[in-house]
């Protein structure tokens, strides 16, 4: 056989990451199955579109020179993604021992955004699982799951936020500090970074109850 | 020891007693209903508030067996909510405490629908969704609050589908009606899925749902397109969430918490990540004195209270500016 599952890595909520052979390579397969709660007509046409947006998307990443897993092979009837298999370490196990090289990282993600913001793609889960430092030290992003093709400053604001939220849901006590280096970095790169940060700081608000977002305060 | 809580954020006023082992002395709610086919005026609510409140409270004290000395303190829900619906509560809250001389406790609305759920289905460290008619909201409690994980941008699920509901001429209790008119739906039909992130959108779905009603495409076909698409998009991030934070147990609250096709998926989607799956009892799902009462105590008993003179209501109290000392 040249292709073979070997096991599964990751349940995520959208496929199953499965490492395994491909070809004598080892291989990432990315599997988009069914989801039992979706009505089965939506979730065929929500599968199939979801599968070809990411491999179009990984394949303009690779285009632009951005670290991202190579990809070998693509299944439509599968829904599947066949990829490189990344070795390193996903940043979120990295930040859980504080070090100083966590700021440069964030620094270092932050250029990595505003790098594909300028080729006109979000990605739409900016989170820490999703990155993975490579024993060569080079930030390889993945999933691009939820990427879109958009030049949109309301996506790319969104995508900041992601992170941030990221950040705080998980290291609350960084999260400040981390964050500000992050959009040192992206403010180095991104083309509309300004319009972006301001962007990003008016979706804040958007949630419900907000009290920043009045600007007369209610006290009775 | 015993507390009084009050409930009078939106359409419910609610007292509830509760003693402090935890049990419920008494539990009365009176919901304004608005008339058909129009949503909750806030000034309609809050008239219907303050002719009910004095009834209502009598009406709990009987049930419990007590009197205003027998209680300790009134906790009351500061908001977030509805302006005049709360200001008719708090201002019931101020005076009972001034003039019988008790301990005011301060408790957000929507920390006590999680607490509520949390206690009632004797889960301890899940992952909460709670959605109603002003929430839409993915949560978890990490370093002493309840930090929301995801969120709808605009509108809650609850609100889009009682405004679609509203627009199309149904009445009371529209989320029903939608359901029953998707149950007998066949096809589905091309509607926008906005997930952003963790985030969701509700506010374009319904427009673009009344413009299908428009085109005259068949009710049913409607509604179970939205059904679907709204209730997928929930579920998309929940289960991302679950994946997210690896809890083991996924816990569902508020008002539209009530719906068995949302609870059906919640469940599969709880299953999906190998997590266990509890819902709030029926009667504890939308707005209710109980669950003031009971989070009063958690506070109260962990020392939160507040001056007369310092409780304002805060409509827009967001449940992640609130520290949680009980947990």
């Amino acid at each position: 056989m040249e292709i073979k599952l070997i096991n599964l890595i990751k349940k995520g909520a959208e496929a199953e990451i499965w490492y395994g052979e491909w070809f004598g390579l080892e291989a990432v397969f990315k599997i988009r199955k069914s989801k039992p709660w979706r009505n089965p007509l939506l979730d065929n046409k929500i599968r199939l579109q979801r599968t070809l947006r990411e491999f179009k998307i990984i394949y303009e990443c690779i285009e632009a020179g951005i670290d991202v897993p190579y990809i070998f092979d693509l299944d439509l009837e599968k829904f599947t993604i066949i990829m490189e298999y990344v070795k390193g370490q996903i940043l979120k196990d990295l930040f859980y021992n504080w070090d100083s090289k966590i700021l440069e990282l964030c620094k270092n993600i932050g250029r990595i955004i505003g790098q594909i913001h300028n080729i006109s793609i979000t990605h739409g889960d900016v989170t820490l699982s999703n990155i993975i430092l490579r024993e060569n030290k080079s930030i390889c992003l993945l999933d691009f799951g939820l990427a879109e093709f958009s030049n949109r400053i309301e996506d790319k604001g969104i995508d900041l936020l992601i992170f941030l939220r990221s950040l705080e849901s998980s290291f609350s006590k960084i999260a400040k500090v981390c964050f500000e280096e992050f959009i040192k970095g992206y403010s180095e790169i991104a083309s509309d970074c300004l319009k972006v940060i301001e962007k990003m700081e008016e979706i804040k608000k958007r949630g419900r109850y907000i009290a920043e977002r009045r600007k007369v305060p209610v006290y009775f | 020891m015993l507390i009084l809580g009050i409930e009078s954020t939106a359409h419910t006023f609610g007292v509830s007693v509760i003693n402090d082992k935890f049990q419920f002395l008494a539990n009365v709610n009176s919901v304004y209903i608005p008339p058909k086919a129009k949503g909750i005026h806030p000034r309609e609510a809050a008239i219907h508030h303050s002719e009910n409140a004095p009834k209502v409270i009598k009406e709990a004290l009987n049930i419990a067996g007590v009197e205003f000395s027998d209680i300790d303190a009134i906790a009351i829900s500061l908001g977030p909510g509805l302006g005049p619906c709360l200001r008719v509560g708090a201002t019931i809250a101020r005076i009972l405490c001034l003039y019988y001389k008790k301990d005011m406790v301060p408790v957000n609305h929507a920390i006590a629908h999680i607490e509520i759920a949390r206690y009632l289905c004797n889960v301890e460290d899940p992952l909460v969704v709670y959605v109603a008619g002003g929430h839409t909201l993915i949560s978890t409690f990490i370093d002493g609050r309840y930090r929301i994980f995801g969120e709808t941008q605009d509108i809650a699920l609850g609100n889009a589908i009682d405004f679609f509901a509203r627009k199309i001429g149904l009445g009371y209790p529209e989320l029903v009606n939608v359901e029953n008119l998707a149950l007998k739906g066949e096809r589905i039909l091309e509607l926008p899925f906005s997930v952003k992130g963790q985030d969701t959108a509700f506010s374009g779905l319904i427009t673009a749902a009344l413009k299908l009603v428009k085109q005259g495409y068949k009710i049913e076909d409607i509604c179970l397109s939205l059904i679907e698409y709204a209730y997928s998009m929930l579920c998309e991030t929940v289960e991302r969430a679950l994946a997210y934070t690896g809890k083991k147990s996924l816990i569902l609250t508020g008002g539209t918490a009530r719906s068995k096709i949302l609870q059906e998926k919640l469940a599969l989607v709880a299953k999906e990540q190998n997590a266990s799956f509890h819902v709030v009892p029926k009667e504890y799902a939308g707005d209710n004195g109980a669950m003031i009462a009971y989070t009063g105590m958690l506070a109260y008993k962990h020392g939160v209270k507040i001056e007369v003179k310092d409780s304002y209501v805060k409509p827009f109290w967001r449940l992640d500016t609130v520290d949680i000392p009980w947990r």
